[in-house]
């Protein structure tokens, strides 16, 4: 009797912890693996996990909040770097968050594009520093990655940095003093540090110069339209152009330096100017040689409602003649942006402006050759009426060697943009040299560069410039790519009460605002749950 | 599991079946109530299946095996007698004593039964043939309004539709509320009981406290619903049959107010002139009229049972529902059977019970009351050729938004499709199967006799097929951007089951006057789902014939386990002093190993003051027990889209549109890392209970109250967390808490009870108040979950779960009201005073979607052959955002579009001619009080019975459903909240839209003819 009992025991025993074993299930669907299982050992897998932080610029899911398309990165940053200054103003006045940006009135309450930048750089980040926990060399040896692939994830790990750079020059351009997370922090619901603006600078440079002497990362215009060497120097002299303004301490020297490497990698302008930002730069050889880092929005891939497609369909109404579709190439019309007038006068020279037939000159500059008046007027006495202010088609889906009428007839789609966004070119990295040798009064090595751009756009050589004149050129050849705002406070003019713009500040003839706004706000929500951020100064809680 | 089954093997291994010897002794006697002889009193020799039942005169006959053997006498409504046969009570008569609490039944509670007076927890027990008497279809109609603290929510008037279940209130916010269905010993997986054929339920236990649920352990915090099916009879009835079948027509009672043909165009063209006349037709179409129709429903079932060799008792049962929508083509049916079979063996010391049950069900849905209401009633039902006969060459010949006709056709796409194209001019193919089944041993040990073993193996599977999209050629096709013109469709299979084994011991004994129930238990349980999806083309199509796959085929295959160990403890003294401990270990694969254990204690205690001697005395009390109950639940389901919250997963893009230019290595998918929390645990309830069962009059009087209190920590729920520590900016995690308290009272009147008249009046009231407690890590009380989404606007949310609020609480705008009451569109009150409306002009409108009191009222009345009664249950202090009309509230329309809507005469109401602002969405305008009373039916019935033939009789009823409701709510159906699941739907209705009334399928009125034969 006993022994029974004992071996009942027994037998009861394995029996019961066999099927406690059964608690450690794994995920049965291949969409739902763990790291081990969804990594493993095949390429395809290190190229989807790198896919997705690229996607950082374009995405649009993964996060909650209010209005998913609004919350693209690429649209919300240029939100902040347009609709703040004179060159952009939305229509979309009755959310209020649009005004607060339009009118240059916000403070530390939830803005719908702010929140955005701010969600999405760190998201970014994350996705950034999990794919290089999932990496390293230890975790690939284990996996069976060796040889030939094990060099291809290096590559790949130093490009998903390179992202991450991106991601906070973004962020500390907009916040200064950013919550600071890598591969090393702690993950969880954990409540990231904050650090200062001039520390998160300092990573930015010291990870840039690293990537740009390593052997891992790709040489210049290798694999369009992946990171490769140029895109990092490029990013290098833009913050180091902005040095003065985020450490406190110019780094002219350093930034002329960079440009000069640049020009050592053989990138050269795209010989028509509105080539660079049509339906097919990703395809155009022209337009490659000049872009040195670009998002590669595609009507059928990516399918966002920010980026170029925003760009596109924004600029138009549904009144145009001819519809949106027959000029910018994308089947939608959300009347929001457009440029105030000034800023078009100011810039590009523009007269004999026809509201009726839509004809203007633009005193020889193909620059100023995008804008679209039919049917738009000068004023801008309702800034929540769309067609005040001049269009700016500037962004056309219609491929560089069609018409409108023929994409239209061979389009697979006319809901998105092909346009692939450029977030580097050789164009802006001109303008920097110019800048940094402006400051190192090394003006004459300068001007040949400068030249190149004024020849493309038609306009007339120079021999001589200032800062304003600088700053000027860049309202002309950067119109629109979002860079307006820091330009503006590199050149002391954003919140100053002496270079004023329509609408700025609160006023409809403009007036300054605080300094401290060169700064946002850090979204109040996120400083609820984040226990270690402290708010901009000037900013209330 | 493999190994598990040598468990039973084991068990089996016993089964030899001894001969009995015996000395027959031949039992006659008389059976009387006190008013009387009682007919068809059940007389059973205890401990085998020899029994019969008394006669017109209430004698009866019976052979037994020995003058010692117990025999039972016992008849509904009184109490049971057990004597021995050479009793002396034999020779004179036996008097039962009128009993109509039933105390002395058994009542089924989780792994076993105790008696009803012996019950320590919140436990409601009902016989389903006392319930309802009208016409049935769904067994939740048996439950409505007749259990304090559990609040039945149908789904809508679609045939075959379920209903959702709240056992005291929502506890939880992303796990579930749903209560646990156990049906004889198997927890179904689904949180239904559409499948179950009404007619094969012998009663219903439902657990409400966590001292009674808490056996159930975590998969009870919402509560338990226990359905026990018919059985074959034990005793000596050796053969019966019976039949139920219905016929019903159903009419459809409720429209959506929008205006006329005529009125309409006078109405648009007085707003827009001219440039609206093109997008006017010359027709007078009501679009409601055409979709909506009688339906016709009957249902069958057909019942045998009987007892094999005396030993083996079994029951079959098969039924067949045909039920057809009052919206036009919507249909479902469902056959069921079910069978039994319960042998006694080993002198009863071995019962076996095997039960299996098999359904399948079809069905074709319509929705289209908003696409009816809203189409625009100038236009024509039909595209038509001159010669007045329909042109099918477009849009399949019904009449749609576009240019061109036949090949030259352009679909509108701003437009919806014609009502009766989304109600005919779609395919659906296919069915669900279910299966049920379980085995349990119970042996009962030679020689301890008071000691016995269970094992339960059970199953329920379910799998089916479907197909469905729509017609080619028909208008929603030329949306289909994969195939425009020519569509595609849905191809889906599917399995699933849910396993279990469970197995316990049970020592029971009685110690003079100290009676303890012991049981120690073991369950484990395997959840597992797969299935296919795939979308195929419609027809040829350029290249692709017909069927080709379009996109992927997704797998989807899920698995979960649950591994338990149990114990209870019940003690009582002389059915005075009653205790009962409860305690489970609970683990579920969906947390890590360090947190997936969770411990779960329970503890009641119960004093059956009317049995005390100092009460005997006072005859006015028949019944007084005060109940104390106390205990801790565990929650851990947070659905199957969440089985691994604890670790990192990756998900790999599938569409096309989720891909990104990689250069030389081409387009990629995109591998995401989701959001995990590695220490998610469980969720744990507390619940305190405090209760009185009372009865006065020999229980003419009698009832129950309940005061419950129920705190719940560390809730499962989606919460905003910093960014940067985790791959989304909200996590599933254990954060935040939540207080249900309550008061149920039920009280049931019985003023004449004669053998010819009884009259029994029931009234179940249940007033609870929920609020959170707390949201955050932090305790931010400002913070607020925001929840439900709306018609209208671009995805922002209405309500708002805040601390100090109840779940769902309305977040709104205040309207503003010009001087005569109207309110005037895109004003809004500027409670910040700021100048502008930003979000921060919201408030919290205290109100909630929950009712602060819910009832349930019921009579009954016999009458000699006949019968007659009713039911209803309403609801006070529930609030409805009334987002149909809120969607439908301005005349502005987008001319630009190419095509008008109707409007509702909400319109005229409110006088808004401008686009509504974002913020006008969000007013408080819309909500409205959809407190209600609904008569649920009225039903009258005649029983003809010829005692002579073998206890033939039938009943002949008739019954009114859903005969009216009474409410200030302006909507549809003031209870329009609840899910639909049915599997068979087109278009999903959002299941989490608690609050927010996005219309539904109108419940009809059903006349239903009613006939019972039993045999």
């Amino acid at each position: 009797m006993r022994i029974t009992f004992l071996a009942g025991l027994i037998s009861t025993a394995i029996l019961l912890s066999s099927c406690l074993d059964d608690l450690n299930t794994l995920p049965l669907n291949k969409t739902d693996y763990t790291s081990e299982m969804a990594y493993g050992n095949e390429e395809v897998n290190y190229l989807a996990g790198l896919a997705k932080i690229y996607t950082s610029f374009t995405n649009q899911y993964d996060l909650q909040v209010d209005d998913y398309g609004a919350s693209e990165i690429n649209r919300a940053f240029w939100a902040l770097q347009e609709f703040s200054t004179d060159a952009a103003k939305c229509a979309w006045e009755n959310d209020s968050w649009v005004k607060d940006i339009n009118q240059n009135s916000w403070s530390s309450a939830d803005n719908a594009a702010t929140y955005a930048v701010y969600a999405r750089t760190l998201h970014g980040i994350t996705y950034v520093n999990e794919f290089l926990r999932q990496t390293t060399d230890a975790k690939l040896s284990e996996r069976g990655v060796n040889g030939e692939l094990q060099a291809k994830i290096h590559s790949m790990r130093a490009e998903a940095r390179f992202i991450r750079a991106y991601l906070y020059w973004m962020s500390m351009d907009i916040f200064g003093n950013v919550p600071f997370v890598t591969e090393e922090s702690e993950f969880g619901a954990v409540s990231p540090p904050q650090v200062s603006r001039v520390e998160v600078f300092d990573y930015i440079v010291n990870e840039l110069n690293e990537l740009s002497v390593s052997d891992a990362m790709p040489a210049p215009r290798s694999n369009y339209p992946r990171a490769d060497k140029g895109s990092v120097l490029g990013l290098l002299a833009r913050v180091y152009l902005n040095a003065g303004e985020y450490s406190g301490t110019p780094r002219w020297q350093e930034a002329k330096e960079t440009c000069e490497k640049i020009f050592a990698m053989n990138y050269t302008l795209c010989t028509d100017y509105a080539a660079l930002f049509r339906g097919d730069n990703g395809e155009n050889p022209d337009a490659l040689n000049e872009i040195m880092f670009a998002i590669a929005y595609d009507a059928a891939s990516i399918q966002s409602w920010g980026g170029t497609t925003f760009l596109c369909i924004g600029a138009t109404q549904v009144d145009d003649d001819p519809a949106g579709a027959l000029m910018v190439g994308v089947n939608d019309h959300w009347s929001g942006i457009r440029v105030p007038y000034e800023y078009a006068r100011d810039y590009f020279d523009v007269s004999a402006a026809d509201y009726v037939t839509g004809t203007y000159t633009a005193s020889s500059d193909k620059r100023g050759e995008l804008f679209f008046i039919k049917g738009r007027s000068e004023e801008m006495s309702d800034i929540a009426v769309f067609s005040q202010g001049w269009g700016l088609f500037k962004f056309n889906n219609v491929p560089h060697n069609q018409t409108a009428a023929e994409y239209y007839s061979v389009a697979q789609t006319l809901s998105f943009a092909n346009i692939d966004m450029p977030l580097i070119r050789l164009g802006e990295i001109y303008l920097i040299y110019a800048e940094a040798c402006l400051h190192q009064n090394a003006t004459a090595s300068a001007l040949p560069y400068l030249n190149l751009l004024r020849s493309r756009a038609g306009a007339n050589e120079i021999t001589s410039y200032n800062a304003d004149w600088l700053l000027a050129e860049r309202a002309r050849e950067l119109i629109w790519e979002a860079h307006r705002r820091t330009d503006l406070i590199r050149h002391g003019k954003f919140h100053s009460g002496t270079f004023l713009w329509k609408y700025k500040g609160e006023a409809y003839d403009g007036q300054g605002f605080g300094a401290y706004m060169n700064l946002f706000a850090i979204p109040a929500s996120e400083l609820a749950s984040n226990i270690n951020l402290v708010q901009n100064p000037g900013y209330i809680n | 599991m493999k190994n598990q089954v040598l468990c039973m093997g084991i068990l089996l291994f016993m089964l030899v079946v001894p001969r009995m010897a015996a000395q027959e002794y031949r039992l006659q006697s008389v059976v009387r109530a006190t008013d009387g002889p009682i007919v068809g009193a059940t007389v059973l020799e205890m401990g085998t299946a020899n029994g019969t039942m008394t006669d017109v005169d209430g004698k009866f006959v019976l052979t037994v095996s020995r003058a010692g053997a117990l025999v039972r006498i016992s008849y509904i409504g009184y109490r049971t007698v057990e004597l021995p046969a050479q009793s002396n009570q034999f020779r004179q008569g036996i008097t039962l004593e009128e009993d109509l609490l039933l105390l002395e039944d058994v009542v089924v509670i989780g792994y076993g039964s105790v008696k009803k007076n012996d019950l320590t927890g919140s436990v409601i027990a009902i016989k389903a043939e006392e319930m309802n008497r009208g016409s049935v279809v769904s067994a939740y109609e048996l439950l409505q309004g007749k259990v304090t603290g559990l609040q039945v929510i149908p789904g809508g008037g679609e045939p075959g539709t379920s209903a959702t279940f709240r056992i005291r209130g929502s506890s939880s916010l992303n796990a579930s509320n749903d209560p646990l269905i156990v049906l004889d010993g198997v927890p179904l997986t689904q949180n239904d009981f559409s499948s179950i054929n009404p007619n094969d339920i012998e009663s219903f236990t439902v657990l409400k406290d966590a001292s009674a649920a808490a056996i159930y352990g975590s998969r009870a915090s919402g509560g338990v619903i226990i359905i026990t099916t018919k059985k074959g009879s034990p005793d000596g009835k050796k053969f019966s049959l019976s039949y139920h079948g219905a016929l019903s027509v159903k009419q459809n009672t409720q429209r959506i107010d929008v205006m006329d043909a005529g009125e309409y165009r006078e109405f648009i063209t007085d707003i827009y002139g001219d440039r609206v006349s093109p997008l006017l037709g010359d027709y007078d179409t009501d679009w409601q009229s055409l979709i909506f129709r009688t339906g016709f429903m009957h249902d069958h079932s057909l019942s045998a049972s009987g007892n094999i060799i005396r030993t083996i008792p079994y029951r079959l049962s098969v039924g067949y529902t045909q039920d057809e929508g009052t919206m036009q083509a919507s249909w479902y049916k469902r056959s069921t059977v079910g069978l039994n079979v319960s042998p006694s063996l080993l002198k009863d010391h071995l019962k076996i019970a095997v039960n299996a049950r098999g359904s399948i069900g079809t069905g074709r849905n319509s929705n289209a009351l908003e696409a009816a209401a809203y189409f625009n009633p100038t236009q024509p039902p039909h595209f038509y050729n001159t010669d007045g006969s329909i042109d099918y060459s477009t849009t399949n010949g019904y009449w749609n938004w576009g240019s061109g006709r036949g090949k030259d056709y352009l679909a509108n796409i701003q437009a919806t499709g014609n009502p009766l194209a989304t109600i005919y001019d779609w395919h659906n193919k296919g069915a669900n199967y279910g299966f049920i089944g379980n085995a349990t041993i119970d042996y009962k040990v030679h020689g301890l006799e008071d000691l016995r073993f269970n094992l339960n193996l059970s199953t329920d599977e379910t799998w089916g097929t479907n197909q469905r999209g729509s017609n080619p050629g028909s208008f929603d096709t030329y949306l289909d951007t994969a195939a425009p013109g020519i569509g595609t469709y849905r191809d889906v299979e599917w399995k699933s089951y849910n396993r279990m084994l469970e197995f316990y011991a049970n020592y029971n004994h009685d110690f003079s006057g100290h009676a303890v129930d012991w049981i120690g238990g073991y369950s484990w349980q395997h959840k597992y789902s797969h299935s296919l999806t795939a979308q195929r083309y419609n027809a040829d199509y350029d290249t692709y014939p017909k069927d080709t796959l379009f996109g992927n085929e997704v797998t989807d295959d899920k698995e979960n386990y649950l591994i338990s160990f149990f114990t209870r403890l019940n003690y009582s003294y002389k059915s005075r002093y009653l205790f009962t401990f409860t305690l489970r270990d609970d683990a579920s694969s969906r947390f890590s190993p360090e947190t997936r254990w969770g411990l779960f204690p329970s503890a009641a205690l119960a004093w059956n003051v009317a049995e005390e001697d100092f009460l005997r005395s006072l005859p006015a009390v028949s019944t007084l027990k005060l109940r104390l109950g106390w205990g801790i639940t565990g929650q851990q389901d947070i659905g199957e889209n969440n089985y691994y919250p604890y670790i990192a997963r990756y998900s790999m893009s599938t569409g096309t549109q989720y891909m990104y230019y990689m250069g030389a290595s081409g387009l990629s998918y995109l591998l995401t890392p989701q959001a995990y929390d590695p220490g998610i645990k469980w969720e744990e309830t507390e619940t305190y209970n405090v209760a009185i069962d009372y009865g006065l009059f020999n229980n003419r009087i009698h009832g129950s109250v309940d005061f419950f209190l129920r705190k719940t920590k560390d809730l499962l729920n989606s919460v905003s967390i910093p960014l940067g520590s985790n791959f989304s900016n909200t996590l599933l995690t254990n954060v935040g808490s939540i207080e249900n308290k309550g008061l149920e009272v039920a009280l049931n009147l019985i003023p004449v009870s004669t053998k010819d008249l009884s009259v029994t009046l029931g009234f179940t009231g249940t007033f609870q108040k929920t609020k959170f407690t707390k949201l955050t890590f932090s305790g931010d009380e400002n913070y607020g979950v925001q929840v439900g989404t709306i018609l209208a606007g671009t995805g922002g949310f209405l309500q708002l779960h805040k601390v100090g609020y109840s779940p769902y609480a309305f977040y709104c705008y205040q309207q503003v009201y010009d001087a005569n009451g109207k309110p005037i569109q895109n004003a809004l009150v500027d409670r910040t005073g700021d100048g502008l409306i930003t979000s921060g002009d919201r408030y919290m409108v205290d109100k909630h979607p929950d009712p602060d009191f819910y009832y349930g009222i019921n009579l009954k009345v016999n009458y000699r052959n006949w019968d007659f009664g009713f039911n209803a249950h309403g609801s006070v202090g529930n609030w409805m955002f009334n987002d149909i009309y809120n969607a439908h509230s301005t005349s502005a329309i987008t001319l630009g579009y190419n095509m008008v809507d109707n409007y509702a005469r909400t319109v005229l109401k409110t006088g808004w001619t401008d686009t509504n602002s974002d913020a006008q969405n969000y007013s408080d305008y819309w909500l409205e009080n959809a407190s209600f009373f609904r008569l649920d039916d009225v039903n009258v019935g005649y029983t003809f019975r010829f005692p002579q033939y073998r206890n033939l009789s039938f009943r002949i009823a008739a019954s009114v459903q859903n005969v009216f409701v009474i409410t200030p709510y302006s909507g549809i159906d003031p209870e329009a909240m609840g899910a639909g699941s049915s599997s068979n739907y087109r278009y999903a209705y959002s299941a989490s839209s608690t609050g927010i009334d996005r219309s539904i399928y109108p419940r009809p009125r059903i006349y239903a003819l009613r006939l019972n034969i039993n045999f």
